[in-house]
């Protein structure tokens, strides 16, 4: 099996866990895709996309385009998500996950990423600083649907508890790029807009 | 007396085009029950520290302090539908909380942080214990909010906004 085979099978478990609220929910496509994932399918895609995101913020901080600020913020948050990446992979290592999911090594692999999650933007046209943080946001609401749903499919206790930590953070993650986006006091209603975290 | 609740198992808060019905037992019902109103009494606590704070608090943490009080009453609204839903008495809020005596707004964000802490911690610690299905996705979608709440209120008092990667791991 190799890497392309995987990222079928990821893609298509993707859909399972995202395409139900979707335009595309009644297609033949969607209804073969809704059955449910497996742990090691789950950990596989929210793999993935931990390795879009440390993808993401490194080509942000190699841009040139943040300010010092920015720049810190991106460091830390790409430091969390690497520490993310690293549990998550011994975990599908643990389940006898094969084929893991890599990182994307090139923009265009990446830019087809963004596509198949449905995520606005794309690496080739982000060239400046809020461009960069409203990409990083739309990634990072993925990144949260992939753990809310997660939550409601894997069942071993610590997996679990591991996906509530590392979600929570993913949501801390989304405030401070909002808050970036957003910095006013009139904007402040933008930082946590919705009492219920589901991601997009 | 109770002998089981049926309940649908779906993925996660959203709808599912092929809900899965599933027994629960009694017991499962019963521990749901014992720690959403563990998580009731903290909301509600979060709740009345809002309430008493935001007075003491001005510009953007006093706008952002009114957004969070509106989002923890629906949060203890949501837990105490899934308590009847699992067909136990939710608890209510109570007529006194025990807020020690914040003297400004420095104390009033460490007593909001540190309470929004202390649900990160429940939450993360109990889910897993939790009934599968619509009762965890709501924790989880909860617990990710308290999370934001405390990445905002950590970054007024000028701490690290979100120090560890796992959150209550640590912190």
């Amino acid at each position: 099996m190799g890497p392309a085979t995987t990222r079928r099978q990821i893609l298509c478990a993707a859909l399972a866990l995202v395409v139900a609220e979707t335009e595309l929910a009644g297609s033949p496509a969607a209804q073969a895709a809704t059955t449910p994932p497996t742990e090691g399918q789950v950990l596989a895609i929210v793999l993935s996309i931990e390795l879009l995101l440390v993808f993401a913020y490194k080509q942000a901080l190699a841009s040139d385009v943040l300010t010092l600020g920015q720049g810190a913020l991106f460091h830390h948050l790409l430091g969390q998500e690497r520490e993310h990446a690293r549990a998550i992979s011994a975990e599908l290592t643990r389940v006898g996950g094969a084929n893991p999911p890599q990182e994307p090594t090139t923009i265009a692999a990446a830019d087809q990423e963004l596509l198949n999650y449905r995520i606005p933007g794309t690496f080739t046209g982000t060239h400046k600083q809020k461009d960069w943080l409203r990409l990083m946001v739309g990634i990072e609401s993925v990144a949260e649907r992939a753990y809310y749903k997660a939550m409601s499919t894997v069942e071993d206790p610590e997996l679990l508890r591991l996906c509530a930590e590392i979600m929570a953070n993913e949501a801390q993650h989304w405030t401070l790029l909002s808050m970036a986006l957003h910095p006013t006091e009139d904007e402040v209603n933008n930082w946590v807009p919705s009492a219920f975290v589901e991601g997009a | 007396m109770l002998v089981g609740a049926v309940v649908l198992d779906g993925c996660g808060g959203g709808s599912s085009s092929t809900p899965v019905l599933q027994t629960a037992p009694s017991s499962d019902r019963t521990v749901d029950v014992e720690i959403l109103n563990r998580a009731i009494d903290l909301e509600f606590k979060t709740v009345a520290a809002y309430t008493a704070g935001i007075p003491l608090l001005n510009g953007t943490a006093a706008k952002a302090a009114k957004q969070y009080l509106s989002q923890e009453l629906s949060h203890a609204n949501e837990l105490q539908g899934l308590v009847k839903e699992a067909g136990g008495t939710a608890h209510q809020q109570k007529a006194y909380y025990d807020l020690g005596r914040p003297r400004g707004a420095t104390d009033i964000l460490m007593l909001l942080s540190r309470l929004e802490n202390q649900q990160v911690r429940l939450y993360v610690d109990q889910v897993a214990v939790l009934s599968p299905g619509p009762v965890r996705a709501a924790v989880s979608a909860i617990l990710a909010n308290d999370a934001q709440h405390m990445t905002v209120l950590r970054s007024a008092l000028g701490r690290p906004p979100a120090p560890t990667a796992f959150v209550a791991a640590s912190d």
